[in-house]
């Protein structure tokens, strides 16, 4: 076997000029959510934004580890609450490109509550949610999106509690802008965050985010590459899901676009 | 209305809760999120309409904890914001000021004390959050507090409140109650020309001592200006970086107190009556203070050396200026609507100097006639 | 030479995600860790340059630039 190709310099990668120096990464080995951060930067590069006007609001959980990554300004706030500050900060200077960036426990369960109101409200900000299923940074208890029979900490016999379906919740509430995917296909993801920035109403992005250190411990999966098959397997297109019945669709997990309109007028009076 | 929105000078017949609102349009507020709640709805009825006025943001909120967050998006944004609540949503909050105090963010909140706890007595008055102000919050570093006394000061205080607020970057409370909300008095507004209203200090870019500063409060570093400044609730360095040590933390608590001890030093508000040849002092603040002008000027018509103190700084809770305004008295009797959250404090700081009683009633006001009862016995 | 790969040994945690996905099984864990991590190694002729380990490496490990046919050309030996 050869040695790894050790290139000249020049080819730093292209993303290293978005990093905050020095480069300390905190997720854990595998983590999917840490994809998610590279894939949000690769949208933000495509776009060419302005990087002093972006400005990226998350809460607490593991997925707030983004705050020593990226080299942006950050607003790491409480529990549940990324997204009426990302609200509080959009009206006051609309100018600005306004991204929250949550796990599924801060923006769905504590968050829920203005999980619905931001999509009612449709105001300008996209969300990226990622979903590991549990609560990861507080050691892997059940979530509310925690798959029916999945073991976590606090369900050491399965899980009997429903997941909730996020995606269905805010495409009801309002939400101009709908998608759930995997973090593989990258580009598909990139493409996604692309147009949710790009959308002027509340974007609402659902990445499934394997988590090798708990959850897929948890539950008998050997390594991020194998937990990230796995959700691929129970991936199902929304075309697909179309024709398929409740029990086929049971923890399946369905991908797509939801929603695509453009933004309720009431975005704009906000 | 004038081009900026301000109520044209002269006197004007208004509530408390409205008198706020005119206050914080004159103060350059142009922010309010909220959410409704008894005895502070008239400020959020009336915002609506006025913060339209002024071409500022007007946000009903789904509950007090995104009240807040968007009031801290807000001022991280670069605009001067409250909110208006009552004892139960004052609660709700905590989590918030405790933010605003770790990141050092101007804010405003005004509660509209009602009998508590929980849902308590919805329309009466109990100066019951005076403790939780400043102590509600996780941490209990401390806030900058003022309560007014009449619906002229509902204007004054909260100018003053966003004044304090920008210049010691932390969050302000005004304690007001459920009697003054409701009450009509006579306000006189001056021209705007004639207000003072501080600005903020914001960071220029390139500096990066976010968090600390010479005189103690460092110029904000509003978002979208470029920083890259990470804004957190959690524990931070100078600089914004997050730090998760024993040693850093500590520094960054002797940062905020030291910067509150500041703020009591330079801006601690009290007004006395009568104390240069007072044996006793009568000492209260807020809507119990109303009682005893008259209950003090009775017992001096009858030759009795009494005098009064009013808080209108309640936290920090200044012990020296206290003691100082108390002057030679030996006896202290405080009125509040409570059971003795000021008296406590009033007691703790004087030791065994002077003797501290209390006269407190819970749901409605004390009556200068229990005042002056208490003075003739204590003055014995 | 179609293209080059760059990998940042001081960022890699050892996750294998690139080894589990790479198209062509050009990348294949070392037979002896490093400090604790199985990094990665490339089997140079079997890379197309596909970039998929750059875009699925959670820590920014990987950089794949495939040039285009004219450099590579040039390049050619």
């Amino acid at each position: 076997m050869n040695q790894l190709a050790m290139s000249q310099s020049e080819y730093a990668h292209p993303l290293d000029k978005y990093l905050r120096q020095p480069y300390v990464n905190l997720f854990c080995p595998g983590c999917g959510e840490s994809q998610v951060v590279f894939a949000l930067l690769r949208a933000i590069d495509e776009l060419a934004l302005d990087r002093d006007k972006v400005v990226i609001v998350c809460g607490v959980g593991c997925h707030n580890i983004i705050r020593t990554i990226v080299d942006f300004d950050v607003a790491s706030v409480l529990h549940g609450r990324a997204l009426p500050f990302a609200t509080g900060l959009k009206l006051t200077r609309p100018e600005l490109t306004v991204i929250a960036f949550t796990g599924d426990g801060d923006g769905g369960t504590i968050g829920g509550n203005h999980l619905i109101h931001t999509a009612r409200r449709d105001t300008d900000i996209t969300h990226i949610l990622l979903n590991n299923f549990v609560y990861a940074n507080t050691g892997g208890q059940l979530a509310a999106t925690t798959p029916l029979g999945s073991k976590t900490t606090t369900s050491v016999n399965g899980n009997v509690e429903r997941p909730l379906d996020l995606c269905a919740l805010v495409a009801t509430a309002g939400a101009s802008y709908v998608a759930r995917w995997n973090t593989h296909p990258t580009k598909r993801l990139v493409n996604s965050i692309k147009e949710g920035i790009r959308n002027p109403g509340y974007s609402y992005i659902e990445t499934l985010c394997a988590c090798p250190t708990l959850y897929a411990k948890h539950n008998g999966i050997d390594s991020a590459g194998e937990m990230m098959k796995q959700l691929e397997e129970a991936s199902v297109t929304k075309a697909a899901a179309e024709k398929m019945s409740k029990e086929e669709l049971k923890n399946k997990f369905v991908l797509g676009n939801f929603v695509q309109r453009q933004p309720s007028e009431l975005a704009e009076a906000v | 209305m004038n081009a900026n929105c301000v109520a044209e000078p002269g006197a004007y017949l208004l509530s408390g809760n409205e008198a706020v609102v005119e206050g914080a349009i004159m103060a350059g507020c142009r922010f309010y999120a909220g959410y409704p709640i008894t005895p502070s709805t008239g400020v959020v009825e009336r915002m609506s309409r006025r913060m339209s006025d002024a071409g500022g943001t007007y946000l009903q909120m789904e509950d007090e904890m995104g009240s807040m967050a968007a009031l801290m998006g807000a001022s991280w944004g670069g605009a001067k914001a409250m909110t208006a609540t009552s004892g139960l949503g004052f609660s709700l909050m905590q989590e918030h000021i405790g933010f605003a105090v770790i990141a050092e963010t101007p804010l405003v909140i005004v509660d509209v004390m009602r009998c508590g706890p929980a849902s308590g007595v919805v329309a009466e008055p109990m100066q019951g959050d005076v403790m939780q102000a400043n102590w509600g919050h996780n941490g209990s570093i401390g806030v900058i507090a003022l309560s007014p006394a009449s619906v002229q000061e509902c204007f004054d205080l909260t100018i003053e409140s966003f004044n304090l607020a920008e210049k010691y970057r932390t969050p302000v409370i005004l304690l007001s109650d459920a009697r003054l909300a409701n009450l009509r008095e006579k306000v006189t507004i001056p021209s705007i020309d004639s207000v003072e209203t501080t600005p903020r200090k914001v960071a220029q870019k390139g500096e990066k001592n976010f968090f600390l500063a010479a005189d103690g409060v460092a110029p904000m570093p509003l978002l979208g200006e470029g920083h890259r400044v990470i804004v957190a609730c959690s524990s931070h360095d100078e600089h914004g970086n997050i730090r998760m040590n024993a040693q850093n933390h500590r520094m960054l608590v002797d940062r905020l107190t030291n910067k509150l001890a500041l703020a009591a030093r330079e801006s601690t508000k009290i007004e006395t009556g009568f104390m240069d040849d007072a044996a006793v002092a009568v000492l209260s603040y807020g809507i119990s203070a109303r009682g005893v002008e008259s209950a003090v000027k009775r017992a001096r018509d009858e030759g009795l050396k009494v005098g009064y103190v009013r808080l209108i700084s309640i936290w920090p809770f200044n012990e020296a200026e206290v003691k100082r305004a108390l002057g030679g008295a030996k006896d202290v009797i405080v009125v509040e609507l409570n059971k003795g959250q000021i008296a406590n404090e009033v007691r703790r700081a004087l030791g065994a100097e002077k003797q501290t009683h209390l006269v407190y009633d819970i749901g409605q006001l004390v009556p200068p006639d229990v005042i002056y009862d208490k003075i003739r016995q204590v003055i014995r | 030479m179609q293209g080059v790969l760059k990998f940042r040994e001081e960022r890699c945690k050892g996750c294998e995600i690139c080894i589990d996905f790479c198209p062509t099984q050009a990348l294949k864990r070392a037979a002896e860790s490093s400090d604790g991590v199985f990094l990665p190694v490339l089997e140079e002729e079997k890379c197309n340059y596909c970039g998929l380990c750059d875009l699925l490496c959670p820590d920014l490990a990987m950089t794949v630039i495939k040039f285009k046919k004219a450099k590579a050309a040039r390049l050619a030996v």
